[in-house]
């Protein structure tokens, strides 16, 4: 009833009712409060909300991810990140799920990122230390289209999942700001974990349906349905705190470059996405062909996955079955 | 305020004319596509800067539309170059207004200006076309007979909106 002036309270309860000598005699202001989700969880400091009433619960949805979460934020030496150095926002005109298949799908970056690679096969560097600086070119060859054939992709169930496998410190990467990181980061946890929390499992990770966090330019993404055909996307950069304020910064600074509306990276994706729109919708054909690295799936006993390679399709395959799933339970 | 510097300029003796031609030839160097000539306008120290916010204080510590020292134009613009940039096949056409300038600050020792002005910048693309209109501010420094851009801020009327993707500067 915002026109009328009720004012709630930031919890929802409804706390002010203006004329209220025109309400019955009866009136409860507690049964006016503003609706709830009806189900919530919260994992370190990230809250997650279902509009469903029934469902698995959050412990069972979310439990083959905490390690995923628990990777990103271990790495902050104050143990907590901060997500205040604003967003981005990008929209397009396609289904939320191109995105959300994009995201751990590794067959589609060397043609579809190949304007970031030069003629040199270098692509942009993309990380504090990696070079010089917070500077985002790479004059050395490694981050180059053949190494994303090695990458795996893991399916954790649920829809959930990650790819393999980015060591945040490979012995050479050095600068004087992620040199201080390291230090800080040992001071406050141990060598030993230090080192664990710098070789890290994950390059990106996918919380099912619309959440992922990706681990190199690291940020959390949020993935919005608008309509069927389109699709508003929002990027937090993350600020480890406690880590140098520079290092920071760089991450800040490279995800204009990889994830803004105007980016070198997003901007092909966001191309890719319009036009496979365009193609489902031309209704010429049924059927869509996922069925890349079918059958060649393995277990992985360590992290209690199932594991293949990242320019298959297994997790597409996967977060289908899980859409399937949740649908037919809604039905 | 506006009012008053402009006084102040033509108290100095300053002439709008050649700041307006060079924001006119600076637009229609983007117009053209010839983005290495556009870059070649930058000072080496120069930064390209859209700010994601209104009244954003720093391109540090929050994210930015854009936000390119010379290093990242020059990747910018070897990408617009590049045959499988999908996100410019086909190409925007853009077309650029620049206009209401004025000569906001003057440092006469250093031979650097700053110049403000407001811009409507049209671009079509695959069948679409989109608006973009803001607030611009040139930071220049004389360079010979012309100048160089110290910084080029853009201020988008819209810059906090979600934008479908951007791939030419503005």
């Amino acid at each position: 009833m915002k026109d009328h002036g009720w004012a709630y309270d930031t919890d929802g309860k409804l706390a002010t009712v203006p004329v209220p000598e025109g309400c019955g005699a009866d009136f409860d202001k507690a049964a006016f409060g503003l609706a709830r989700a009806p189900r919530v969880g919260e994992y370190r400091g990230f809250v997650f909300a279902s509009l469903a009433d029934k469902g698995p619960s959050f412990e069972d949805h979310i439990g083959p991810m905490k390690g995923n979460i628990d990777d990103l934020v271990d790495r902050a030496p104050d143990g907590t990140l901060a997500l205040d150095a604003g967003m981005h926002r990008y929209v397009y005109n396609g289904n939320w799920k191109l995105q959300v298949e994009n995201v751990l799908d590794s067959y589609h970056v060397p043609f579809g990122h190949a304007s970031t690679v030069n003629q040199q096969g270098v692509q942009f560097a993309r990380r504090e230390g990696d070079q010089k600086g917070a500077a985002v070119i790479e004059t050395e060859k490694k981050q180059t289209a053949a190494s994303w054939k090695d990458r795996k992709s893991f399916n954790a169930g649920n829809g959930h999942g990650w790819t393999s496998n980015t060591t945040l410190d490979d012995g050479k990467r050095s600068s004087p700001v992620f040199d201080e990181y390291k230090r800080v980061l040992a001071e406050k946890v141990g060598a030993e974990r230090a080192a664990e929390i710098l070789t890290p499992r994950l390059h990106n990770s996918l919380i099912y349906p619309n959440m992922s966090i990706m681990g190199l330019n690291i940020h959390v993404r949020v993935i919005k349905p608008i309509a069927v055909d389109r699709t508003e996307v929002n990027i937090y950069p993350i600020r480890l705190s406690g880590a140098p304020e520079d290092m920071n910064f760089a991450n800040i600074r490279l995800l204009n470059v990889t994830h803004s509306a105007a980016s070198f990276v997003q901007t092909d994706d966001l191309e890719s996405f319009v036009r496979a729109q365009k193609g489902l919708q031309s209704h010429l054909t049924d059927w869509v062909d996922i069925s890349r690295g079918l059958g060649a799936e393995e277990p992985d006993t360590a992290t209690n996955a199932t594991r293949g390679l990242a320019t298959h399709e297994m997790v597409v395959r996967a977060q289908y079955k899980a859409w399937l799933g949740y649908m037919d339970e809604a039905a | 305020m506006a009012l008053a510097t402009r006084r102040l300029a033509v108290a100095a003796g300053i002439d709008r004319g050649p700041f307006e031609d060079f924001l006119i030839d600076e637009a229609r160097l983007l117009d053209e596509r010839r983005f290495r000539d556009w870059m070649a306008l930058f000072a080496e120290d120069g930064t390209y800067w859209v700010p994601s916010v209104p009244d954003q204080k720093s391109p540090f510590d929050q994210a930015s539309l854009f936000y390119d020292d010379h290093d990242l134009m020059k990747t910018r613009i070897d990408r617009l170059e590049h045959p499988r940039i999908h996100v410019q096949t086909p190409p925007s056409r853009t077309a650029h207004i620049v206009g209401n300038v004025v000569i906001e600050h003057v440092d006469d020792g250093k031979g650097e200006f700053r110049v403000g002005s407001t811009f409507i910048m049209v671009e079509y693309r695959d069948d679409v076309q989109r608006l973009f209109a803001g607030r611009q501010r040139h930071h220049l420094r004389r360079h010979g007979e012309t100048f160089r851009i110290v910084q080029k801020r853009v201020d988008l009327i819209n810059c906090d909106a979600a934008f479908e993707a951007m791939a030419v500067p503005i």
